[in-house]
């Protein structure tokens, strides 16, 4: 764990205890902090932006609600991310709703047309497009799994708590998902080439 | 014999090559997964996040579970520590001391309208000391000395007794003894015997 991560912890262990104090308002820092990465899951799970964005608020504020809950000590960010997870799982479920994500279907200045970025990017604007689309292939564990490891940068064993698997379940979907995701985009790459 | 497809046959040298290539493409996806661009959230979301809650009221009693399982520090000088401890010191004591009296005297001197006045006496001229011990005063001869008059052979004792039975024995220069004179006795499970008093709420002294 870095230090970085070690003080963020802190800091997050630190709003919780103020909020349990009565101060409200601190839970704003919280919201700030992972506002993004709970609407990006949302955006993933329903490609709607409009769902998202209910969906992101209804988690932060089932998290509040659920606060007294929350076991000290641990991590708020993949607490958080469960609850998220289940919120979405049951809404599309109520729902019965497929998604489909598309680059495309972004808003302009909603941060995937990133004008800026594109030169600073390793990969250009057609692979993030595959990279998305190979995702929403993947099973919802499969994908999260990656996202959370590699795009949120947690450990396992947070990504572990956060989709509610054992340690060694979730290196597996880490494994196999990476495996899959390559194929999907060697698959991809080749009939692009081909056509 | 079986025919393998000699696409499938594949050199030792080339499945590194494939090993190589797939390790090299996980890196670069990882790559492309951590650098994938994020949906910005609407600008919204935070101040309806926070509209909601603040209409929330925690309730008192989760504020006071809060309040009483949230570690606190307390700081002090010796000083301070030093009477606080005297005080705490003396109210151990004073508790202590109240609860042996009145365990002490537990059928003795109750505030009630129903005792009873029990006369023990003990014709035991030679004796030096006779004391009676019983269940009425948890079987501690101190506040339960029996005195014998100038002149007299007689030892004796009034206590005021609340109605019910109670079992006693008197002690004469250390040694307990029965009652000589009582009808009933009961064994005391050690091999001696103590005597049998049953006080009834009519009774006149006894």
């Amino acid at each position: 764990m870095s230090s970085f991560d070690r003080n963020v912890e802190t800091e997050d262990a630190e709003v919780i205890a103020a909020i349990w104090d009565g101060d409200v308002n601190a839970y704003s820092i919280l919201v700030s902090r992972y506002q993004k990465p709970v609407f990006n899951l949302m955006f993933r799970m329903t490609g709607s932006y409009e769902d998202a964005t209910d969906l992101a608020q209804e988690t932060f504020i089932k998290a509040y609600d659920q606060l007294h809950r929350f076991q000290k000590g641990k991590k708020f960010f993949p607490w958080l991310y469960t609850i998220g997870m289940n919120h979405a799982k049951n809404f599309l479920r109520q729902r019965n709703r497929t998604h489909c994500v598309s680059i495309d279907d972004c808003e302009m200045g909603s941060g995937l047309d990133y004008p800026g970025q594109q030169e600073d990017n390793i990969c250009s604007k057609l692979d993030y497009e595959l990279l998305h689309t190979a995702l929403d292939q993947l099973p919802l564990d499969y994908r999260e799994a990656l996202v959370l490891r590699y795009h949120e940068e947690l450990s396992m064993e947070d990504v572990a708590f956060a989709l509610k698997l054992k340690l060694s379940a979730a290196k597996m979907r880490v494994h196999r998902g990476l495996a899959r995701l390559r194929e999907i985009l060697e698959k991809g790459q080749n009939g692009k080439e081909r056509s | 014999m079986e025919k393998r497809d000699p696409k499938q046959q594949t050199r030792p040298e080339a499945s590194a090559e494939v090993r190589a290539n797939a390790c090299g493409n996980d890196e670069r996806i990882k790559s492309m997964i951590r650098e994938m661009p994020d949906l910005d959230p609407p600008g919204q979301l935070l101040s309806s996040v926070m509209e909601a809650v603040r209409a929330k009221k925690v309730p008192l009693w989760l504020r006071a579970y809060r309040w009483v399982t949230s570690p606190r520090s307390v700081t002090f000088t010796p000083l301070q520590v030093i009477p606080a401890m005297a005080l705490l010191l003396i109210l151990v004591m004073s508790a202590f001391y109240v609860y042996e009296r009145d365990t002490r005297n537990v059928a003795l001197n109750r505030p009630s309208r129903e005792l009873v006045p029990v006369v023990f006496t003990l014709n035991m001229p030679q004796a030096h000391s006779v004391q009676v011990i019983g269940s009425f005063n948890n079987w501690v001869p101190q506040p339960c000395e029996l005195h014998k008059d100038n002149g007299s052979t007689r030892w004796i004792l009034t206590l005021q007794l609340q109605p019910g039975r109670y079992e006693y024995a008197f002690v004469v220069d250390g040694t307990p003894m029965p009652d000589p004179h009582a009808e009933f006795y009961q064994d005391d499970g050690f091999g001696n015997k103590n005597t049998v008093l049953s006080l009834e709420k009519t009774d006149d002294a006894i």
